[in-house]
């Protein structure tokens, strides 16, 4: 009967990170785009990220390169200062600069880990774990075998950070564009987006080992 | 005195006058009170004989131990837990005993939280933080363009919080909890393939009436059957101190009925036995109702209530005081012709009066500790007593028949035969036995071992006790039930306290020496730690901030107004605002509300191993206190036995002799040690309820020693009433000792072993008082 008292914290503090796991109806459209993002084993690629924040007179700009694949999401920015971030779907790993690759402690930082896993969702294709985060709408796009597919979050704490995710692209995703809850935006182009070789390669294994 | 109060009518009349008054208090209070009958526990329990914080202190933690409800919902379809756990909650909502449900966790709380704090961001600096502020502003600056930069997630404001502080600074506020998942509102684990949802209801009250929790538990159990009808998967679990109350007075009514009813068939199957009739069973149920009626009376008359752990003892005082009934029914069926009521009262008189005397001192000797509950059980057995010693002499006014016995009844045969055996015995083999029996008792005494544990007073269902620890590990905190009290002449000195105390504490987690704990400073921070906290904010702002915002090309006049923004005096946090705040809702309690000017506050720990790491500070654990208190008495009544053995010894010599009275007093005191002796050398612990059951071994097994050396005639007659009240008590104790409450069993168990023994060993009395007349 003790047990009660950590149920006090429990309901404040405790009350985060999410899980999912749940099939829902399927947009036949939307699952075969899906089914075209999630076939590839190993993606890699380059992106640019052009960041406004509300201060700020030009918007930030970034850039670098990223490996998709089963170990999770590789992302290096390099410019204009090195980092490496590197996602999974328990774990997030974060370096900046020359400094040691560290773990974020994801339990006190929800938003960070349901973001880095909606942002593996995303890339993998997995409706079903999207559909569990956020409401779904499936555009097909002005020219021939393009869409947009708009994410606006519906559990917290993802709907306290993030108005919409609006994701374009043909074969795979082309731009993604984050609009926060104050009005920033962060649009990522990706670009040089390689399927082949189709595993990993060796050089690739030894980033996600760092 | 004995022959003005034995003849006349005076007896009759103060009788009826005791037992109408008694009918009338006991009407009185049951028609005006539905709380007549209570079982929380704590009532039982003694005030703490603290100072009023440790008092007030303890009674925040009572209240929240005493009225919050845990629930698990769990079943491997995660839609199907929800479905379960919305059912449920809506039950729980019907429920007017419940002040609040949560079943959804409300996330806009979370947002207040953070507007909360906002404009207090640069007071609430973490350590970590501060840390790194001075030894690493570097670091600080690239941190902040790194969350710039980085795609994941939110980072904050860059005009009001530049380096991104504030999350930080909240989150370590908040103590770092791994096992629940917030999703979809609600709080999930997992535990062998089932998906939980965590459920918490408050009740209004700190205690339930019987009636109250018969009713909670009957809708609760109700609805969660019919979700167990619906899905057979589903497993719930439940924790609650109402849950436990109510098994134990579940358990307690059925004691009650078992020991009273037990006792009762008991006893008319022996009267027919012994007298192979049931006339005796007239004046015996009389004496019984009228004893129980006038406990009930002069108890509540005293109290205003009555315990149910004092009707479970209660049931057993039947054993007890059906003896003077026995003796007098005896005294006549042994009489000659010439035997008349006025005959046989005084034959009686002395030794049911002697009897009556140190029965009473026993069970008054029983407030020695000041548990409330002890002492109602004291008053409730001495009326009782008492009750039972008038109605007797009352009745011989009024009886005329005599009694008969039955020549062939195996307990007049056995008394008899057991009487003529002790005769045939030598001094000699009396003193082997005597040895023996002493080894016994050595050996006894090599393997004692005492449990003070407080657990002991409620019955643990084990089914209860499985489902706390499930919800225990789902939580994944063990439990609570420490506490530190902290209190100083302000409550600034008092923030600061704490914050010293947390620096010791966080080092205990960082051990594993505990798990987590909850402090106000955490979420109030003193006004010293608050300037240090600001300084350091100033500093960084003054140092870093313009670099950051030139590499991010920010206008220098933005840039400017920024910094002059960021390093103006910002408000520092007032304890007042928070308490008042929504935000403190969960937490507010632990600040004490104190009359006097000092400030006091309480930190709760969970997971605390060694309360010896703790020593610097005041802790306090009811568990803890209440068993070493069970303890201490447990000492004081071992003394207090010794004293009163002495005691009677010297009242004993002043009639008999010191070897007569030595003789008088052996059998109830070996008897009482060879009780506790076969407990341990069965392997049992020894609690202070073993000891409090040894002065009633006294008090009882004195009175057959007593009414053999008071004998009038042959011990036979005496003999026979003693065998019947032995068998008696030993039944109702015996019964006794069949409880769920650990308490209860084992002073049930003590007294049928140790009223067994003394019984066995009385004739010792007999053979002195042949030796002593022919000395």
């Amino acid at each position: 009967m003790r047990v009660m008292f950590c149920a006090a914290a429990t309901a404040l503090c405790l009350a985060f990170a999410a899980a999912a796991e749940e099939p829902v109806a399927t947009d036949t459209t939307l699952a075969e785009v899906a089914a075209q993002l999630a076939a590839p084993a190993v993606l890699r690629g380059k992106f640019e990220q052009t960041r406004e924040v509300r201060i700020l007179s030009k918007p930030l700009h970034s850039s670098g390169h990223f490996v998709l694949s089963d170990l999770g999401l590789f992302w290096q920015q390099e410019q204009p200062v090195a980092s490496i971030l590197i996602a999974d779907s328990e774990r997030l790993l974060q370096s900046v600069g020359d400094g040691p690759l560290q773990s974020v402690d994801v339990a006190r930082n929800p938003v960070v880990l349901t973001f880095s896993q909606s942002f593996l969702s995303i890339f993998r294709g997995d409706e079903a774990q999207l559909r569990e985060q956020f409401d779904v709408a499936f555009q097909p796009g002005t020219a021939e075998g393009r869409w947009r597919i708009t994410l606006n979050p519906v559990n917290y704490p993802m709907s306290e950070a993030i108005k919409s995710i609006k994701l374009d692209g043909r074969e795979y995703i082309e731009t993604l564009t984050v609009t926060s809850r104050s009005s920033e935006t962060t649009t990522i182009s990706f670009s040089d987006l390689q399927t082949e070789p189709v595993e990993l390669t060796e050089h690739e294994i030894q980033l996600y080992a760092r | 005195m004995r022959s003005s109060f034995t003849r006349g009518n005076l007896p009759l009349f103060t009788w009826a006058a005791l037992l109408l008054a008694a009918i009338a208090v006991a009407a009185v209070q049951v028609s005006s009170s539905d709380a007549w009958v209570r079982s929380n526990i704590f009532e039982l329990l003694p005030a703490s004989d603290y100072d009023p914080l440790h008092e007030q202190a303890s009674r925040v933690v009572d209240a929240e131990l005493g009225t919050r409800l845990i629930f698990f919902v769990g079943h491997p379809d995660r839609d199907i837990a929800k479905q379960s756990a919305e059912t449920l909650g809506a039950a729980l909502d019907e429920l007017d005993l419940l002040g609040s449900v949560t079943i959804r966790v409300d996330e806009s709380q979370f947002a207040a939280i953070g507007a909360f704090y906002y404009p207090y961001r640069s007071r609430l600096l973490s350590d970590s933080q501060l840390e790194q502020i001075d030894n690493d502003p570097d670091g600080v600056e690239a941190a902040a363009v790194a969350k710039l930069y980085s795609p994941f997630g939110s980072t904050g404001d860059l005009a009001t919080d530049p380096f991104f502080l504030f999350a930080d600074s909240l989150q370590a506020m908040l103590p770092a909890e791994r096992s629940l998942s917030l999703d979809d509102g609600y709080l999930w684990a997992e535990k062998g393939g089932r998906n939980y949802i965590f459920i918490m209801a408050n009740l209004l009250a700190p205690s339930l009436s019987i009636a109250e929790q018969e009713v909670l538990a009957t809708r609760i159990n109700g609805a969660l059957d019919e979700l167990q009808t619906a899905h057979p998967e589903l497993d719930v679990l439940k924790t609650g101190f109402s849950f436990y109350a109510h098994e134990a007075t579940q358990s307690a009514k059925g004691e009650i009925s078992t020991i009273g009813v037990g006792s009762l068939i008991g006893l008319i199957l022996l009267v027919i036995s012994a007298f192979r009739s049931l006339r005796p069973l007239s004046l015996i149920v009389v004496s019984i109702l009228a004893g129980c009626v006038i406990a009930l009376g002069v108890t509540l008359s005293i109290f205003g209530f009555v315990h149910l752990f004092t009707l479970v003892f209660g049931a057993s005082l039947i054993g007890v005081s059906v003896d003077y009934s026995f003796h007098y029914i005896a005294d006549d069926a042994f009489g000659d012709d010439a035997w008349t009521a006025e005959t046989g009262i005084s034959n009686i008189f002395p030794g049911i009066t002697l009897g009556l005397a140190t029965s009473v001192l026993a069970y008054l000797a029983l407030t020695v500790a000041p548990f409330p509950g002890l002492q109602q059980l004291a008053v409730f057995s001495t009326a009782g007593l008492i009750g039972a010693y008038l109605t007797l002499i009352a009745m011989t006014r009024i009886m005329r028949k005599r009694f008969k016995r039955h020549p062939q009844s195996a307990v007049l045969t056995f008394a008899e035969r057991y009487t003529s055996a002790w005769r045939g015995h030598s001094k000699r083999s009396q003193a082997i036995m005597v040895l023996v029996l002493l080894a016994l008792v050595a050996a006894g005494a090599l393997r004692l071992n005492v449990n003070d544990d407080v657990r002991m007073l409620q019955s643990q269902p084990a089914e209860l006790v499985e489902q706390e620890s499930a919800i225990q590990e789902l939580l994944g905190v063990a439990q609570a039930g420490t506490f530190l009290l902290v209190a100083k002449d302000d409550e600034q000195s008092l923030l600061q306290e704490e914050e010293r105390i947390r620096v010791h504490l966080d080092e205990l987690i960082a051990d594993g020496s505990l798990d987590s704990y909850q402090a106000i400073s955490r979420w109030v921070p003193s006004f010293q730690r608050q300037l240090r906290s600001g300084e350091a904010w100033n500093e960084l702002m003054t140092t870093r901030l313009l670099s950051l915002y030139d590499a991010l090309e920010v206008h220098r006049e933005d840039a400017v107004e920024a910094l002059a923004n960021l390093t103006r005096e910002a408000p520092i946090l007032e304890l007042q605002s928070w308490l008042q705040s929504p935000v403190s809702e969960q937490f507010r309690n632990l600040w004490l509300d104190t009359e006097g000017p000092e400030s006091a506050s309480i930190i709760l720990l969970f997971g605390i191993d060694d309360i010896g790491l703790l020593s610097d500070y005041t802790v306090i654990n009811k568990g803890r206190e209440l068993s070493s208190l069970f303890g201490k008495y447990r000492t004081r009544v071992v003394e207090m036995l010794a004293a009163a053995y002495v005691a009677i010894l010297l009242g004993l010599a002043w009639r008999y002799g010191l070897l007569r009275a030595a003789r008088v007093l052996a059998p109830p005191v070996l008897a009482g040690l060879l009780a506790l002796s076969v407990i341990s050398v069965a392997g049992g612990t020894l609690n202070l309820f073993n000891f409090l059951a040894l002065i009633l071994v006294l008090g009882i097994g004195i009175d057959f020693t007593i009414f053999i050396a008071e004998a009038k005639h042959d011990p036979e007659s005496t003999m026979f009433a003693i065998t019947l009240s032995a068998i008696t008590t030993i039944l109702s104790f015996g019964l006794l000792s069949l409880s769920s409450t650990f308490a209860v069993h084992s002073f049930g168990i003590t007294v049928l072993i140790g009223i067994a023994c003394a019984y066995l060993l009385c004739p010792v009395a007999m053979k002195a008082r042949e030796e002593g007349d022919e000395g």
